[in-house]
């Protein structure tokens, strides 16, 4: 059956033995090792909409004239998370995006946690010890020049050595109803899904009917804060956390009034006054202690990356408290504060003894201090929550209703007769803004994000292990097809390293971008020693 | 009679036993290990052990099957991977979604197509309505559920703009039957329910068919006709006697269809449990994907069982063994 | 080993004798005007495709030509991704056809063998064989293929394996009865008293004569296995590496331009009704034929 398409009829191989003796001989007589095997390319199945086998299709294509085969094995969402992003079980390559979390404006993500030896999301598996020592020092340099000037190197090694790469940085798309609802704020450059100001908190009803009803294709899997790792922008409209990152970037104060650095190690958080929980009880800083302190016992999985550095928590008085850190940390305030959120002590302190599995839906318990209150949920199908008008920044409208439709389809005709008000993701952007272009009461936004396509591969194995069979497979990886064949124009092409460019200052502007060339890509691997056999199947060095 | 009931019992058990055991393996064969899911990096070993075995996977493949087969005797499905709460109570809202669209389709598609089978049934020989008929049933008989799906969302939810094409509707506070009782759920269930009875019909209708031509030549219609009796009453005579394999046939019929409508839900955005059950598959949710098959294979082996002794009760020409 | 021309003319008339009451049903031959004109089609296949599949097309200023209706240039417009709908539509012909063709062939094989085996031998194997087919009847089909290709993997060779475990059950079922009656016969008989052996006579006396039944079943398996297929494939279980219509209908579904681009889902599915249709118009002729009280002449 593998005849019958069209990329077997003419195969990879055929092309690149061809585009091969074009070039000059393909090293036919040199001698060859063992050839290089099949390849698996996984990659989001259409579970997350089409573009990303579109975009594994596109990077295959040009892969394929190196001379390699490769596999598309498209993978539903959550497995691939589990699997491959924090399972630590890829196989040989994996093309998938990172989302545009509000925290990943800070660089630790990208040169630390996904680059550094051992880190949970470090899926590539690369571990380089001089860049793993060096992207550890850098979040305790609380010196914003000095760790500007450790980040550019940290990208600088990356690059050298290219473990894996970006492709494009995603462009999302806000499609919503503005006959009924106003001020829908862009969220730039957060995805929507993973902010809670913009546009949510923002907008305002035009008509009577004060709920919000956002087409979502997933569902939660659980409201406990402690667990829940897919939805975490969900759970942050239940649960305040200390502070926020705004759309320019800063760190701005929430739950917390204001903070200050007491020395290195000690930070001290002041609470807003007068806020409640949405059962009546007022927030304390002995419900933050109680908070941190529980999470630094239980240590859940899904927080670990940010907790890791958390020593303990002492109050100093009902609206005040200290917050102790093992080592100095400079990304404390933009990925910590605005993550750690306040668990009720009046509820938590009665959790069962494996409280990372507490259902507290079904305990009747999920009570936070957010600015909206849990209602209903039912599995599959809708997640209620009423707008909690006591919360200091409370929204203009009765509640928020997040519908899993499951797929494109349904939100789309979620969205054209009404029953939608808002769609963020999954509906691919370029039909989110045709349904704008053809319908009056539609308006279409475009929120440019840090989200970024990666290519990585399993570091640990050959080929993947040597350096010139990553750099060709990188000079080989067309960013531009990828954003138009791939995302259909919505997006743009990444820029060299793991830093996205939209990180500004963050971003290492000095690196040399290296351009797509197939050819050179093949010079490479000729010069590593690799070769190709008479129908330019790519082989091994010998030996 | 009482010693076959209790065979023909007995043989669904073996059966059912069989299924489970199949899939239990299965899900545990495939290339992908089900704990990695479950068990991150960097997790305490004691952590890890305790979550472990809170899954049901710690032992031997063997331990794990005893256990699972135990617990299933005590009708504990265990917890879902995903949802983190127990399968039975994300499965149960399911199962009665799926039969709000299964139920009324599958009879209304079969009494309309078993009248439309009689009357081609009984139309002339070769004529326009019979080969029409078969004609039109054949071909719809060959169009995938899907399809009649996609088609019917095309033409009655975005051309004509009558239905709505996705979900069941917001039913706000309503809880229990009152979420049922709605006039928006009901416009919701048109489609689907429309989907199931377009797909069920031509079955209904050739099997019927094929029943009355067999009946008409036999003698004692050829009597009744004698006796002077209307061309419809003759009709339903032969129709009757018809009915029998019908019946039999319906209640398989009725379990692979509630199978089968996996793909109707999922044009439809219908929360049932073939949706469910697709979801779980691909979010390796397994404790939930077992019990959603195990309960679709118990729902084919009754409905096989029932239909053997209706079937005996029908037909006094079989003889109990 | 050289035939006689008696057995050759033998060989070949339970081999065609089938087919012969196909020619005087009106459905049937239209049946297979279809079924014949699909097959030209999907051995012609590249030549007629006009653009590789999963070439994005794209304007002089390098733009992404999406959603374009049909044109000349691309006769029945493209998809949002940019791809030629007529070219994925043609090259879908092959892995329709394939799928039904292998999935049905494997499906004959193993329902023969068991009803065959089981029929003839009869007793405790039989026994054995049919409870078999009877736990395997209590697999709820589409379920199963959906866990079967989920957890192994979606690829055309998966497909038809689950093709070949789900649709051999009913077919065992049928092509056992038909045995059943063929072994009573008096031929059959006198040559195992003859003294010829159980090979001989399932060969030469029994299979010649239940070839119907399995002509009748491979063909409905075709059918269900290009209907299998085409449901896997809608779900998003379908393989990559191929184009099929299933898959050309999920990715019109997954992004949200299933109800709109009609040039994009009408074609894709037409074929399938075709196809589907017509394998049933021909496997209805054979039952007809096979049911004495249903033949009209």
């Amino acid at each position: 059956m593998e005849g019958l398409t069209w990329r077997r009829l003419l195969p990879a191989g055929g092309i690149a033995g061809l585009v091969g003796l074009l070039a000059g001989g393909a090293g036919v007589a040199q001698q060859l090792g063992e050839p290089v095997p099949e390849l698996r390319v996984v990659y989001y199945a259409a579970d997350m909409g089409p573009e990303f086998e579109q975009s594994a299709r596109a990077l295959a294509d040009d892969w394929a004239k190196l001379g390699i085969s490769l596999q598309l094995v498209p993978v539903q969402f959550s497995t691939f998370v589990s699997q491959f992003i924090v399972g630590g079980q890829l196989e040989d390559i994996a093309v998938f995006t990172v989302g545009a979390d509000p925290d990943r404006v800070d660089p630790a993500y990208w040169v630390h946690d996904i680059a550094a030896c051992g880190q949970r999301r470090n899926g590539s598996k690369w571990c380089d010890e001089a860049y793993s020592a060096k992207a550890v020092a850098q979040r305790s340099i609380i010196s914003t020049e000095e760790r500007l000037a450790a980040v550019h190197e940290l990208q600088a090694m990356f690059v050298g050595e290219m473990p894996f790469w970006p492709v494009i940085n995603r462009t999302y798309g806000i499609l919503y109803n503005s006959a009924k609802w106003e001020n829908v704020t862009s969220p730039e450059p957060v995805a929507a899904h993973e902010e809670l100001v913009n546009p949510w908190l923002a907008a305002r009803p035009l008509t009577d009917d004060r709920w919000l009803d956002w087409a979502y294709f997933e569902d939660v899997s659980t409201y406990n804060p402690l667990s829940e790792e897919g939805a975490v922008g969900w759970l942050r409209f239940v649960f305040d956390t200390f502070a926020k990152n705004n759309s320019r970037g800063e760190t701005v104060p929430w739950a917390a009034a204001s903070w200050q650095w007491i020395d290195e190690r000690t930070v001290e958080v002041t609470l807003r006054d007068g806020m409640t929980f949405h059962d009546g009880e007022p927030v304390t800083a002995d419900d933050a202690v109680f908070t941190i302190q529980q999470v630094i016992a239980w240590q859940p999985p899904a927080m670990s990356a940010r907790t890791r550095n958390l020593a303990g928590a002492e109050k100093v008085d009902d609206r005040t408290f200290r917050i102790l850190l093992k080592d100095p940390d400079a990304a404390f305030e933009i990925t910590v504060l605005t993550y750690l959120f306040i668990l009720p002590e009046h509820i938590w302190k009665d959790a069962p003894e494996n409280a990372l599995e507490w259902d507290i839906v079904a305990a009747g318990k999920v009570i936070g201090s957010g600015p909206f209150r849990f209602q209903a949920w039912r599995v599959n199908e809708v997640h209620e929550l009423a707008a909690f008008p006591a919360h200091f920044n409370p929204p203009a409208y009765d509640g928020l209703r997040r519908l899993a439709l499951g797929q494109a389809d349904a939100i789309r005709a979620a969205m054209l007769d009404g029953t939608g008000d808002i769609a963020t993701t999954v509906l691919p952007v370029a039909t989110m803004d045709d349904l704008a272009r053809q319908n009056d009461f539609l308006e279409f936004i475009e929120v440019p994000s840090h989200s970024t396509m990666f290519v990585w591969l399993n570091n640990q194995k050959a080929p993947f292990s040597d350096r010139a069979f990553r750099m060709a497979l990188r000079t080989a990886s067309n960013k531009q097809r990828v954003v138009i064949e791939g995302w259909q124009g919505f997006g743009i092409p990444a820029s060299e390293g793991p830093v996205p460019r939209v990180l500004g200052r963050w971003y290492n502007a000095a690196l040399e971008q290296i351009a797509f060339d197939v050819e050179a890509a093949r010079a490479i691997l000729r010069e590593a020693g690799y070769g190709w056999n008479a129908s330019g199947r790519l082989h091994m060095p010998p030996g | 009679m009482r010693a076959y009931i209790l065979r023909r019992l007995l043989q669904s058990l073996v059966v059912v036993f069989a299924v489970t055991t199949i899939m239990f393996f299965l899900f545990r064969i495939v290339p992908s290990d089900p704990t990695v899911m479950m068990v991150e990096r960097g997790m305490s070993e004691e952590a890890r052990q305790a979550l472990l075995e809170r899954w049901g996977l710690t032992g031997s493949l063997w331990q794990q099957y005893l256990r699972y087969l135990a617990n299933l005797l005590a009708g504990d499905f265990g917890n879902s991977f995903f949802y983190r709460m127990p399968v039975w109570d994300v499965l149960l809202p399911r199962i009665v979604n799926t039969l709000w669209i299964a139920v009324p389709g599958l009879l209304l598609g079969a009494l309309i197509g078993a009248a439309l089978g009689m009357a081609v049934g009984w139309a002339r020989r070769g004529g326009a309505v019979e080969r029409g008929g078969i004609l039109i049933a054949t071909i719809i008989r060959g169009t995938p559920s899907f399809i009649i799906g996609i088609a019917l969302l095309a033409v009655f939810s975005s051309w004509l703009g009558w239905l709505p094409g996705f979900g069941m509707g917001n039913a706000g506070d309503a809880t229990g039957i009152a979420r049922y009782l709605r006039w928006e759920f009901l416009l919701h269930l048109i489609l689907p329910v429309l989907a199931v009875v377009i797909y069920f019909i031509p079955e209904n209708l050739l099997l019927m068919r094929s029943g009355v031509v067999e009946n008409r030549t036999e003698d004692y219609i050829e009597l009744v006709r004698a006796k002077g009796v209307s061309d419809a009453r003759v009709a339903w005579h032969a129709g009757r006697n018809s009915m029998l394999p019908l019946i039999t046939w319906l209640f398989p019929a009725l379990a692979e269809t509630i199978a089968g409508i996996v793909v109707v839900e999922i044009v439809f955005s219908w929360p049932g449990i073939g949706r469910e059950l697709v979801l779980a598959v691909t979010r390796q949710d397994y404790p939930l994907a077992q019990a959603a098959f195990f309960l679709l294979a118990v729902m084919i082996v009754l409905a096989n069982l029932a239909a053997d002794l209706t079937y005996g009760k029908l037909d006094p020409r079989v003889v109990y063994r | 080993m050289a035939a006689s021309p008696g057995r050759t003319a033998r060989r070949r008339f339970w081999l065609v004798e089938p087919l012969r009451p196909l020619l005087r049903d009106g459905f049937a031959v239209a049946g297979l005007a279809v079924l014949v004109v699909f097959v030209a089609v999907a051995i012609l296949a590249p030549w007629i495709a006009t653009h590789p599949p999963y070439e994005a097309a794209l304007t002089p200023e390098g733009r992404l030509m999406r959603l374009r209706p049909p044109s000349g240039e691309h006769w029945l417009g493209t998809t949002t991704f940019g791809h030629d709908v007529f070219s994925q539509f043609i090259l879908g012909f092959r892995i329709a056809l394939l799928v039904g063709i292998l999935g049905a062939l494997a499906v004959g094989v193993i329902s023969t063998l068991f009803g065959v085996v089981s029929g003839y031998f009869g007793g405790i194997v039989d026994d054995v064989l049919m409870r078999v087919t009877d736990i395997a009847l209590s697999i709820p089909t589409l379920p199963f293929a959906i866990v079967a290709v989920g957890l192994l993997g979606p690829s055309v060779n998966n497909i038809i394996l689950v093709i070949a475990i789900l649709f051999w059950r009913n077919g065992a079922r049928i092509i056992r009865a038909a045995v059943l009656t063929e072994r009573e016969r008096v031929y059959v008989r006198w040559a195992r008293a003859a003294g010829a052996s159980h090979l001989h006579v399932i060969l030469r006396h029994i299979l010649p004569n239940v070839f119907r039944v399995v002509f009748l079943w491979v063909t409905m398996s075709v059918a269900f296995a290009i209907l299998t297929e085409a449901s896997l494939s809608f779900i998003g279980l379908g393989d990559p590496s191929v184009v099929s219509w299933g898959q050309m209908l999920n990715t019109a579904f997954a992004s949200g331009n299933l109800r709109s681009a009609w040039w994009w889902v009408v074609p894709p599915s037409v074929a399938l009704v075709m196809l589907i249709s017509a394998l049933y118009l021909v496997g209805r002729a054979f039952e007809e034929q096979a049911n004495p009280r249903l033949r009209r002449d």
